[in-house]
C-alpha cells in the first residue's frame, strides 16, 4: 500500500509550478485552468501513457476498493455493501440514456462517476477532473468484451418538453399524477400517492378498467430483487433518493430509458395509447413522460428532512455483511425480472 | 504601582487576563446570548433522519439489540449523543473540521458556508470547529454517502478509499462485522451533520431543483474570482 | 550545615544562604527525569501517528493503541508532561536562587511532584480509555481537571511565597514567573470548564481559541522567557543588555498575548470584528517578541565564541533563531490572506512544532544540558561529543520537519483551493509525511544520545573530569550580582 503513496512524488513535481502559480494568483494573475488542477495530469506517469493506462492509475486510487482489481464488483469493501458494487466484467449497467439492457453511453458513465448514485455507496466524484473521468471511462470499458462486440447504443429520443416554457408547473404535475396512477400504474412497485378511489378514477380517465383489488401495502414501495438477487425497494419519492439524479431531465431519462436489470421498463416505447372506442383519439403520448417527470420531481421536493418515528414504516431490507472471502449469495430467491438475453439486444 | 509585586499580580496577572477574557471570550457569548441553545429534545423534535431509519432497515436484529425501543426519538437522541462522544473520544475532530469557510472554494467542495446558528446546540459543546483537515470537512456530511459506505469505511477506510490515511475502528463492530451500538451511533451522528439545513440532503445543488451536473464553468468561475 | 554569608550592595545587606539550603537538587533532578520520560512517550506517540499517515501504523485495529487517541497523548504529554515538568524543575532551581528564599514547603514540593505525575499519568490513561474532552490541548478528561487546577494552585502558593518574601527590586524573570503562575491557573480553569459547561456554540469556539493560545502565551511563554532571562546572563557571566527593554516585553506580553485566541478560527462563524481584533493583537505580539529577541542577541554580542564552546548557550541561541523565524511566520500567517490557504493544513502543524519543540523544547534542552551534570553530582558530561550529536540531530531534524510541513501545507492549501479531489491531495501529501517521519526519527535519535549521556554521566559521575564547561553556578550571591 505504501508504494502507492510514492506515486505522489510525481504529483509533488507537478505541484512545484503550482506554488509559483498560487502566489501569482494571489496578486491577481490569471490562473491557467490546466495548471491549477494538479490531479488533471497526476495520473499521466509519462508522456507515453495512454488514456487507458492513465485510467488504470486513477482506478487504483478511486475505484479499486469497491469494484475490485479485476472490475468484478468484488473489491475488498464489497462485502460490506448493499447493493453490491457494479460488476464491470459483464457490463450490465443500470443507469443509462439507452434502452433497458443496452450499453450506456460515455455521457451516462461520466454522469454516474461525477454525480454518484445517491443513496448507494457510490459517491459523487465531482472533484475528479474531466480528463481523468475520460480515462476512467476508457479503463472501465477494458473489463468487458461487450464494449467492442456491440455497436454503441443510441440514446432514447428526448421529445420536446411541452411544459418547459410554462412558469407554473401545476398543470404538468396534475397531468403527471394522473398518468402515474392511471396509465403507467407506477404504484404496482412504487408507492401510490393517491387513494384507491382516486386511482380508479384515474384508470377510467385513461380508458382502462378500474382495478378490482390493490396490494395491501399500497402506500409503500413493493420489495423487488435486482439482477443480483438483492432486496431493493423502488424509491418512495417522498423518502428515498433516486439514484440517477432528481432533476426533471434526469427523471425523464430514467423513466423513458428505464433502469436496466430492474422491473423499471423502457417507458418511451410504450407511452402512446389511443382510445379503444375511437383509435384516432390519443389518451397518452410521449409528452406525458415529461408530466410524470414533473410530478416525481414535485414528490422529491416534498421529502422531509426528518421522518416521524411514530408513522414511518421500517421496511424489511436485509443487508448481510459477509465475512472475508465469503462468496456473495443472493438474498432473495425471486426470478430476475430481466434475463441475460435482454442485455444481448442491439440497436 | 507597575513595579510592585501586587501590581504585577493584579494588573498583569488578573486585570489584563480579565480584559482579554471579557473582550475575546465573554463578548461573543453575550452576542449570542439571545439565541437559545437547542437541547437534545429540540434536536430530535422533528423526528429522525431517513439514514437512521435505514440503519434499522438494513440491520433489523442488531438494531433491535442496540436500540431496544426501535426507531424512536429517544433512540435517536441517545445515538446522537453516543456518536458525538465517540467522535470526541477517538479524536475524529483532530483530523476533520466541522466548519465550511467562505473562502478557498470550500462552498463548492463541501456545501453552504457555516453559520453561527448551526452551532447553538448541546452537541456542539464544546464546539467542534476543528483546526486541521487531514480528512475532509464533515459538517455537510449528512446523506452525502450511504450507510453501507460508512459501515465499510469505519471498519477500515482503506477498503473503500485506498489512499486514505484514516485509522481503522474494528471495535465499533461486533464479531460478525456488523456495526455495534457505538458504530451505529457514530454513523447516525455523522449522518446528522448538516441535516438541519434547508439544502439537506443536496448540499451540492444536485437535488431535484439543482443543476444536474456540476459544470466545469462553475469551477472555472470560482477559480477566476479566487485568483483576484 | 548551612554556611550563610552576607553580601553588601551599597546600603543593602542581604543574607545569602548556601545553595544547598535553597535548592532541593534531588527534586529538580526527578522533575527533569520525568520530563524527559514523558517527552519520549509523547515523541513516540507522535512518531507512530506519523506512521499512520504513511498507512504503516503497526498497531492498527487495537482500540487502546488507536492513533487518534495517542495523538492527544502526544500534545498533552508535551504540554503537561514534558514542558510543565521541566519548568517545575527549573523553577525549583531558579526561584530560590533569585529570591534567596526557600520555597514555601519542601514537603509540599515533593507532594506537588508526585501529584503532578499522577495528573499526567491519569490523563494518559484517561485518553487511552476514550475519556477525552473536546478542547484542543485540554483533552484532559473532565474528572482530572479539578486535580490539575488544585495542583496548579499549590504550585503557585509554593513559588509565590519565596517571591513575595524577597526584598528589593525584582529581576524581570520574577515578573514573568509571578504573572505566569497566576495566568496558568486562570487559563486552565477557563479552557477546561467554560466551553464544556457554561458556554456553547460559536462562543465556546472563541474560548477554546483563547485556551489554545493562552496555554502557549500565558503558561509556556512567560515561564520560558523568565528562564531565558535567568540562565543566559548566568552562563555568559554578563548582565542582560537592557532591563528597560525586558520590561517593555513583559507588559507587551501581558497586554497583547491574551487577546490572540480567536486567530485560530479565522473565517469561522465567530463575529468578524473579534477576528480582526485577534489578527491585530497577534501582529502586535510579534513586536513585543522582537524586544526579547533584541535583548538576547544584544546580550550575547561579543561573546559569539560561546556558541562554539558552550552547549547550553548554543541551544538557547538556536532556539532564539527559531523563535525569530516562527514569530515572523506567525505575523504573516495570521493574516486573512494567508489563512485562506494555509488554515487546516500541515503548515500550522509545522508552525506549532517549531514553537513548542524548536523554541521552548530547545531552551529546555539548554538548561537541562547546563544543570544535569551538577544535579547528578558530576563535574561534567560523560561525553561532550554525544551532546554535539544530540544538538545537531535535533536541530537538523527540526529544520527538516519545519520546512517539510510548511511546504506540505502550501501544497495542500492550494490543491484544496483549486478543487483537486481529496484523494489526490492525500497522495500529494504522502512524500511530505514520509520526510516528516524521517525527521521524527532524527529527533528520537538525538534524544537517545542525550538520555544515554545522562545515564552514563550518572554511572561515571565520580570519575568524570571537568571539561571546561562550568556545570551550574556555585553560590546564590553570584546570581544576585548577575541580576
Amino acid at each position: 500500500m505504501i508504494l502507492v503513496r510514492f506515486r505522489g512524488l510525481l504529483l509533488v513535481a507537478a505541484a512545484v509550478p503550482l506554488f509559483a502559480l498560487g502566489f501569482s494568483g494571489c496578486s491577481g494573475g490569471e490562473s491557467d485552468p490546466d495548471m491549477s488542477r494538479p490531479s488533471e495530469f497526476g495520473f499521466q506517469t509519462s508522456l507515453k501513457t495512454t488514456l487507458v493506462e492513465e485510467g488504470g492509475n486513477a482506478y487504483k486510487i478511486y475505484c479499486i476498493g469497491c469494484h475490485g482489481e479485476t472490475g468484478d464488483g468484488n473489491g475488498v469493501a464489497a462485502r460490506f455493501l448493499s447493493p453490491r458494487p457494479r460488476n464491470f466484467q459483464n457490463a450490465k449497467f443500470k443507469f443509462s440514456s439507452t434502452r433497458s439492457g443496452r450499453l450506456p453511453s460515455d455521457e451516462d458513465l461520466r454522469r454516474t462517476i461525477m454525480d454518484g448514485l445517491k443513496g448507494s455507496a457510490m459517491p459523487g466524484w465531482d472533484m475528479i477532473p474531466a480528463r481523468t473521468v475520460d480515462a476512467l471511462i476508457a479503463y472501465v470499458k477494458t473489463f468487458s468484451p461487450r464494449w467492442e462486440e456491440k455497436q454503441p447504443a443510441t440514446a432514447i429520443p428526448v421529445v420536446d418538453d411541452p411544459y418547459r416554457s410554462i412558469e407554473d408547473k401545476s398543470e404538468a404535475i396534475a397531468r403527471g399524477r394522473a398518468v402515474y396512477h392511471g396509465f403507467s400504474t407506477c404504484w404496482a412497485c412504487h408507492p401510490s400517492y393517491a387513494s384507491e378511489a382516486e386511482i380508479n378514477t384515474y384508470l377510467v380517465s385513461m380508458d382502462k378498467p378500474a382495478s378490482a383489488g390493490f396490494r395491501p401495502n399500497l402506500m409503500e414501495s413493493e420489495a423487488k430483487p435486482n439482477q443480483e438477487g438483492e432486496v431493493i425497494y423502488p424509491p418512495d419519492f417522498r423518502r428515498d433518493f433516486v439514484r440517477a439524479g432528481g432533476s426533471v431531465d434526469d427523471l425523464y431519462r430514467s423513466i423513458a430509458a428505464g433502469i436496466s436489470g430492474t422491473a423499471m421498463p423502457t417507458w418511451v416505447d410504450s407511452m402512446v395509447s389511443h382510445q379503444t372506442s375511437d383509435p384516432t383519439k390519443v389518451v397518452t403520448s410521449t409528452d406525458d413522460l415529461w408530466a410524470i417527470s414533473y410530478y416525481v420531481q414535485s414528490l422529491l421536493m416534498e421529502r422531509p428532512s426528518r421522518l416521524d418515528p411514530e408513522t414511518v414504516t421500517v421496511r424489511a431490507r436485509p443487508h448481510r455483511i459477509y465475512s472475508e472471502g465469503e462468496a456473495f449469495a443472493p438474498v432473495l430467491d425471486i426470478e430476475p425480472t430481466t434475463t441475460d438475453e435482454d442485455f444481448e439486444g442491439d440497436d | 504601582m507597575f513595579e510592585s509585586k501586587a501590581g504585577i499580580i493584579l494588573i498583569a496577572g488578573l486585570f489584563m487576563f480579565a480584559l482579554a477574557f471579557v473582550v475575546m471570550g465573554l463578548l461573543p457569548w453575550l452576542i449570542y446570548l439571545d439565541k437559545p441553545e437547542q437541547t437534545m429534545e429540540d434536536l430530535v423534535a422533528g423526528g429522525v433522519t431517513a439514514e437512521f431509519v435505514d440503519l434499522a432497515e438494513r440491520f433489523p436484529a442488531q438494531f433491535k439489540e442496540h436500540f431496544p425501543d426501535g426507531v424512536t426519538r429517544g433512540s435517536y437522541a441517545s445515538a446522537l449523543e453516543r456518536g458525538r462522544d465517540i467522535y470526541v473520544a477517538e479524536g475524529c475532530w483532530h483530523c476533520h473540521s466541522q466548519q465550511v469557510r467562505p473562502v478557498s472554494n470550500e462552498d463548492l467542495r463541501f456545501g453552504p458556508v457555516s453559520h453561527a446558528r448551526e452551532y447553538h446546540n448541546v452537541l456542539q459543546r464544546p464546539v467542534l470547529f476543528g483546526t486541521r483537515r487531514v480528512g475532509p470537512d464533515l459538517i455537510r456530511e449528512a446523506a452525502r454517502r450511504s450507510n453501507d459506505w460508512h459501515v465499510a469505511h469505519f471498519f477500515d477506510p482503506v477498503l473503500v478509499s485506498p489512499t486514505s490515511v484514516m485509522p481503522t475502528y474494528p471495535w465499533l463492530y461486533d464479531d460478525e462485522d456488523y456495526p455495534n451500538r457505538d458504530g451505529m451511533s457514530l454513523i447516525a451522528y455523522v449522518q446528522w451533520l448538516g441535516s438541519w439545513l434547508p439544502e439537506y440532503p443536496y448540499f451540492q445543488g444536485e437535488g431535484p431543483m439543482g443543476p444536474t451536473e456540476r459544470s466545469g464553468d462553475e469551477v472555472a468561475l470560482a477559480r477566476e474570482s479566487e485568483g483576484s | 550545615m548551612a554556611s550563610a554569608s552576607a553580601a553588601t550592595f551599597g546600603s543593602l545587606t542581604i543574607e545569602t544562604p548556601a545553595h544547598r539550603d535553597l535548592v532541593i537538587e534531588k527534586l529538580v533532578l526527578w522533575h527533569f527525569l520525568f520530563s524527559l520520560t514523558f517527552l519520549i512517550v509523547a515523541m513516540l506517540a507522535g512518531w507512530f501517528f506519523s506512521l499512520q499517515l504513511l498507512q504503516a501504523y503497526p498497531f492498527a485495529g487495537i482500540e487502546h493503541l488507536s492513533p487518534g487517541r495517542w495523538r492527544m497523548i502526544h500534545t498533552n504529554g508535551v504540554a503537561y508532561g514534558f514542558i510543565a515538568n521541566a519548568f517545575l524543575g527549573a523553577l525549583h532551581w531558579a526561584i530560590p536562587r533569585l529570591t534567596l528564599q526557600k520555597v514555601a514547603s519542601k514537603a509540599l514540593s515533593w507532594f506537588i511532584f508526585f501529584a503532578w505525575q499522577f495528573v499526567v499519568l491519569a490523563t494518559v490513561v484517561g485518553l487511552i480509555m476514550g475519556k477525552a474532552q473536546a478542547v484542543e490541548w485540554g483533552e484532559t478528561p473532565i474528572f482530572i481537571d479539578p486535580l490539575a487546577i488544585a495542583g496548579l494552585i499549590l504550585v503557585a502558593i509554593n513559588f509565590m511565597t519565596p517571591i513575595l518574601r524577597s526584598k528589593g527590586p525584582m529581576y524581570v524573570t520574577l515578573w514573568y514567573f509571578i504573572a505566569g503562575l497566576v495566568w496558568t491557573i486562570l487559563v486552565y480553569a477557563m479552557g477546561n470548564y467554560l466551553p464544556q459547561f457554561f458556554v456553547g456554540g460559536a462562543a465556546s469556539g472563541a474560548l477554546i481559541g483563547l485556551f489554545i493560545h493562552d496555554l502557549v502565551g500565558l503558561f509556556v511563554t512567560p515561564l520560558g522567557w523568565g528562564l531565558m532571562y535567568y540562565f543566559v546572563p548566568i552562563i555568559l557571566k554578563k548582565p542582560i543588555w537592557s532591563h528597560g527593554l525586558s520590561l517593555v516585553g513583559f507588559w507587551g506580553l501581558a497586554f497583547f498575548y491574551p487577546l490572540n485566541g480567536i486567530h485560530h478560527f479565522l473565517y469561522s462563524p465567530i463575529p468578524m470584528f473579534l477576528q480582526y481584533g485577534a489578527v491585530i493583537s497577534t501582529i502586535a505580539v510579534e513586536l513585543v517578541v522582537t524586544t526579547v529577541i533584541i535583548n538576547f542577541f544584544a546580550t550575547i554580542r561579543h561573546r559569539g565564541d560561546m556558541l562554539r564552546t558552550n552547549m547550553p548557550i548554543r541551544w538557547f541561541y538556536i532556539g532564539m533563531v527559531f523563535y525569530f523565524t516562527t514569530c515572523l511566520q506567525c505575523a504573516m500567517q495570521v493574516t486573512l490572506t494567508f489563512q485562506k490557504i494555509i488554515h487546516f493544513t500541515d503548515w500550522v502543524v509545522g508552525h506549532s512544532h517549531l514553537v513548542m519543540f524548536g523554541v521552548f523544547g530547545f531552551w529546555i534542552m539548554g538548561f537541562m544540558t547546563h544543570l544535569f551534570p551538577r544535579l547528578l553530582g558530576a563535574k561534567g558530561w560523560y561525553r561532550a561529543g554525544w551532546n554535539e550529536w544530540h544538538f545537531w540531530l535535533m536541530g537538523i531534524s527540526m529544520l527538516v520537519m519545519f520546512f517539510d510541513l510548511v511546504f506540505a501545507g502550501l501544497v495542500q492549501g492550494f490543491m484544496w483551493r483549486d478543487l483537486a479531489s481529496w484523494e489526490s491531495t492525500t497522495v500529494a501529501s504522502g512524500p511530505f509525511w514520509f520526510v516528516r517521519t524521517l525527521s521524527g526519527l532524527g529527533m528520537l535519535a538525538g534524544m537517545g544520545f542525550f538520555l544515554a549521556n545522562i545515564a552514563m554521566t550518572a554511572v561515571h559521575r565520580r570519575t568524570i573530569e571537568p571539561t571546561g564547561q562550568p556545570a551550574g553556578e556555585s553560590s546564590g550571591g553570584a546570581t544576585l550580582a548577575t541580576a
